[in-house]
């Protein structure tokens, strides 16, 4: 029986203790939380009965479980309720057959130690509060090593990466991060130092560039309670954007976090639709109960197929509470996620062998001039050590829709957009392509081309304060494209499209610029057609590294884009790239159809396989 | 971007024509071979590179082609030049009728009669403003060539290597792709005087001045960088065939065909034994078009060869071994 890999999510447990040292009376959170610090049956029987829950409904199949818990597991981060913090993982992982590496926990707000920590800013004003680490963490860092003692694990204070959790098969990697830098005795709102956030996420990212990445933190990104209508969630503003644009530029799918002790997810955290979508997911209270929450869980089912890599939610929530023959708690029911505004999964990967996987030239008829709305997120100054900051060309001004008209009568009359099967590499393909060889035939239409291209590159050097070092044509259409920019100051070179690169010399093929010294930083490349832009990643990530390890921004201007609506902006063969800053732009945009087959085309494509219609190839077969 | 400044013996050339050929300003790029004006734009780019070009003792502007010129900065920046600047200027092959438009340089004339000559009662061959034995300047068709063949050297990499189109070896390789990304503008000044080149060509010329204009036809990476530039200069149409040369790889055009009856000239980057020329001849033939001829950048005379050609510079028996270009065949090994 296949293994199935299952992730368990639960946060805020606030494990409270009765009585507070210093203060009088009872710990009122005991009465809104079931996990109480103390040796009590209640507190076993919650727990077994959570375990009884995930093993009974996912008894279907044996099951590899991890676990991820989001902050906030002690309520006051005392040690008393840690020691039961202990008990209750233990008992967690014992009954569920986990493998402490296979848990992966943060510290929540709750788990900073306040009166330790207001104790030290006394002793010490000149630092911060919030930066006294050693006590503020004290109580959670013991708790925190003792639990991980079988295998070694330590917290580390001053990490903003508590830990992560690789998994090589699946690519899959989540990285647990503790957002409770600026955290003190007074509480706060989440944060990370963001230039250690950065440099440490880079590092660990290096190892495991193509993995679908999962952040695992405390503070809520979006905020789903009446009690803060803040579109940042517990986060202040400026620190809520610096963050999340570090995520999105490191291509994270998904976001897990607590805090609000309210569970929700969502597609899109708040910004544009579709762009650079990042899923997030609040799993709720663990324990916690009032009028304003119930206790839930949820657990995320990883289904692989050819076409796709997802996360299947599940969502559990405690009801039944006061029934008769019910625990006193209730008892967990696995809910409907339509019906609790629940996403039912998350797609992590989409593994269609589409046309533009390694390198792509599409042409289709064009459609709408593209016109970028502004990117309201805070724009975060890049250091070299940064990964690639994918940025958009706000050039609203240039959406043209006299130049739009005419290349779509043009194309017309021309007869330029040809149906059909077309190849550009095994793993290339399309159905249609348009003609930009035929168009850039008739010199009306070349100074047409030629005068909007060095119109837009002038209007991005304008708008980027940017100096191209570098122009690079790319193909022989780049070359006819890129004429009116060649008695610029910048430097022109051209190169054949990467997919074609066994039908050139070496010559031809060298990019003729040395960079080691870094000389040029700005490089502007000219390009008839993108689709997913994997060729463009090609070319600057494996043909030319020599010249590219220098450069720091690359810009493409491309006279069509063909891929699909969502990435029009930014290609996803281009989100690919690291450590650069690149901009796009395409004056035309279109989708083209993409080849619905994977690599084993050749027998499942019957059209290809009968011979029914001409199969065009614009490559040689090895 | 000046492309046609040219330094010799401490004199430096600039051929206007050339300048005004390719005008690069902040609203407008225009490149063309007929335009005869000579725009304030270009003249200030010129005043510009003299006052900062401090090594040189003169300097000489070729008025060649130009017919026109915007009176008060050509008046104002000539006048600057001398008597701000203290530069010996000359202007060489100027038209009597534009020197009129200056109402100063008369003066010049009355001062410096030694210092003019004059080819015909409406052309200076030179007019100078300093005090200098114009007799001894070079023309800039032997600057140019001589010029040409230094550039070219750094470009020629003595390697032993066997030709990718035809079944010869080659004692070295010119390569014209770094030629161009590393002196562009001097590429740019070469491609404008081939397009001169094609325009008076005799066999040519008529085609030019009719409806069927002759269609540049490219066939290599490094042939569309010069067809296009070519096609901007004389306002010519292109046809790319994908993949003639170096290596010959043909890819199958889906649209645009020859044209039965349409004349088409190859534009090439260095012509050694024409073998891809011939494809593509044969090609354009085969499908009903008409062969008008070929240009390049280079072309070794190897053959003689009753094609109509025209190119920036030939390699021959005069100059071969200056060049150590040697095409040896597999029974000379």
């Amino acid at each position: 029986m296949k293994t199935m890999k299952t992730f368990i999510h639960i946060s805020d447990l606030h494990i409270a203790e009765m009585k507070r040292p210093g203060i009088e009376g009872k710990n009122k959170r005991t009465e809104r939380t079931w996990l109480i610090a103390q040796s009590d049956k209640d507190n076993h029987d919650y727990i077994a009965d959570f375990c009884d829950s995930v093993k009974e409904q996912f008894k279907d199949t044996k099951r590899d479980y991890y676990l991820l818990i989001t902050g906030d597991i002690a309520d006051s981060s005392s040690e008393l309720e840690y020691k039961y913090a202990k008990v209750f993982l233990d008992q967690i992982v014992k009954e569920l057959k986990i493998d402490k590496t296979k848990v992966l926990i943060v510290p929540g707000n709750h788990d900073v130690y306040r009166p330790l920590c207001r104790i030290a800013a006394d002793k010490d004003p000149e630092k911060p509060a919030y930066l006294q680490l050693e006590a503020k963490y004290s109580n959670f860092k013991c708790f925190y090593d003792g639990f991980y003692k079988e295998v070694g694990k330590t917290f580390e204070l001053d990490k903003q990466i508590v830990d992560h959790l690789a998994l090589k098969d699946e690519k899959l990697l989540f990285v647990g991060i503790n957002t409770n830098y600026k955290i003190d005795y007074e509480d706060g709102d989440g944060a990370v130092d963001i230039d250690a956030f950065k440099k440490e996420l880079s590092e660990l990212c290096e190892k495991y560039e193509d993995y679908s990445k999962i952040a695992i933190f405390h503070h809520n990104m979006l905020s789903d309670s009446d009690e803060s209508s803040s579109p940042y969630g517990s986060w202040d503003k400026d620190d809520w954007l610096n963050f999340k644009g570090v995520l999105e530029r490191m291509q994270f799918k998904i976001l897990m976090f607590g805090n609000e002790h309210t569970r929700a997810s969502s597609r899109n955290l708040n910004i544009h639709r579709g762009e650079n979508a990042m899923y997030v997911s609040d799993s709720g209270s663990f324990a916690l109960h009032d009028e304003t929450c119930v206790p839930a869980y949820k657990v995320y089912e990883l289904f692989q197929d050819k076409n796709k890599t997802i996360l299947k939610q599940y969502l559990f929530e405690l009801g039944d509470v006061g029934r008769f023959g019910v625990r006193k708690f209730g008892r967990w029911c696995k809910q409907i996620n339509a019906e609790h505004d629940e996403l039912e999964d998350y797609v992590l990967r989409e593994n269609k062998t589409n046309p533009f996987d390694q390198e792509v030239k599409e042409n289709l008829p064009t459609g709408t001039t593209v016109s970028d709305s502004v990117d309201t997120s805070k724009e975060i100054i890049e250091t070299k050590e940064v990964p690639t900051e994918t940025k958009y060309v706000d050039l609203e001004s240039l959406a043209d829709s006299v130049f739009h008209d005419e290349m779509i009568n043009i194309i017309k009359l021309e007869h330029l957009y040809h149906p059909g099967h077309f190849h550009w590499g095994k793993s290339s393909r399309s159905h249609n392509w348009i003609d930009t060889i035929s168009l850039l035939n008739d010199r009306r239409y070349i100074d047409m081309i030629q005068e909007k291209i060095r119109e837009v590159v002038k209007e991005i050097e304008r708008v980027k304060k940017i100096k191209y070092d570098v122009i690079i044509g790319l193909g022989m259409e780049g070359n006819i494209m890129s004429t009116q920019l060649l008695l610029d100051d910048a430097a022109y070179t051209y190169l054949p499209y990467t997919y074609r690169y066994d039908d050139f010399n070496e010559f031809e093929k060298s990019i003729c610029f040395k960079n080691n010294d870094g000389k040029y930083k700005n490089v502007l490349i000219i390009t008839d057609v993108v689709n997913k832009g994997r060729m463009l990643k090609n070319l600057i990530v494996e043909k030319d590294t020599a010249f590219f390890n220098q450069v720091e921004q690359v810009h493409i201007v491309s006279l069509f884009y063909t891929g699909n609506y969502e990435d029009r902006k930014m290609p996803v063969g281009l989100k690919e790239i690291r450590n650069k800053t690149i901009v796009f732009y395409s004056l035309m945009q279109l989708e083209v159809g993409e080849c619905p087959y994977d690599d084993n085309f050749e027998n499942n494509c019957t059209i290809y396989k009968q011979n029914l219609c001409e199969v065009y190839k614009f490559y040689s077969e090895k | 971007m000046i492309i046609s400044k040219i330094t010799d013996n401490r004199i430096a050339y600039y051929y206007l024509h050339a300048e005004v050929a390719y005008i690069n300003t902040e609203s407008d790029v225009h490149v063309s071979i007929d335009t005869f004006f000579l725009p304030k734009s270009v003249i200030d780019l010129v005043c510009k590179d003299i006052i900062e070009d401090t090594q040189s003792s003169a300097f000489v502007l070729d008025f060649d082609g130009i017919e026109s010129v915007q009176v008060n900065a050509f008046e104002e920046g000539i006048s600057d030049l001398c008597n701000v600047h203290g530069k010996n200027i000359v202007l060489a092959n100027i038209k009597e009728s534009v020197i009129k438009l200056a109402a100063s340089f008369k003066f010049v004339v009355a001062k410096n009669k030694k210092y003019l000559g004059k080819k015909n009662p409406s052309l200076y061959s030179y007019f100078s403003f300093c005090e200098m034995d114009c007799k001894q300047l070079l023309n800039c068709e032997c600057l140019f060539n001589a010029a040409f063949a230094e550039r070219l050297k750094k470009y020629k990499y003595s390697k032993k290597m066997k030709h990718q189109s035809s079944s010869v070896y080659l004692s070295a390789y010119i390569d014209i792709k770094q030629f161009i990304t590393q002196d562009k503008p001097y590429v740019l000044y070469s491609i404008y005087r081939l397009a001169k080149k094609i325009r008076i060509k005799k066999e040519w010329k008529e085609s030019f001045e009719s409806k069927d204009k002759p269609i540049l036809i490219c066939q290599s990476l490094n042939g569309s960088f010069i067809a296009s530039v070519l096609s901007s200069l004389l306002g010519l149409d292109l046809f790319i065939i994908d993949g003639i040369g170096p290596i010959n790889k043909l890819y199958r055009s889906l649209g645009a065909t020859i044209e039965t009856g349409k004349k088409y000239i190859v534009v090439s980057d260095v012509v050694c034994l024409g073998t891809e020329v011939k494809i593509t001849k044969n090609i354009i033939e085969y499908l009903g078009g008409v062969y008008f001829g070929n240009v390049s950048i280079v072309r070794i005379e190897s053959i003689k060869t009753y094609d109509n050609v025209e190119s920036v510079f030939y390699i021959d028996k005069s100059n071969k071994k200056e060049f150590k270009y040697q095409i040896i065949t597999p029974l000379d090994k």
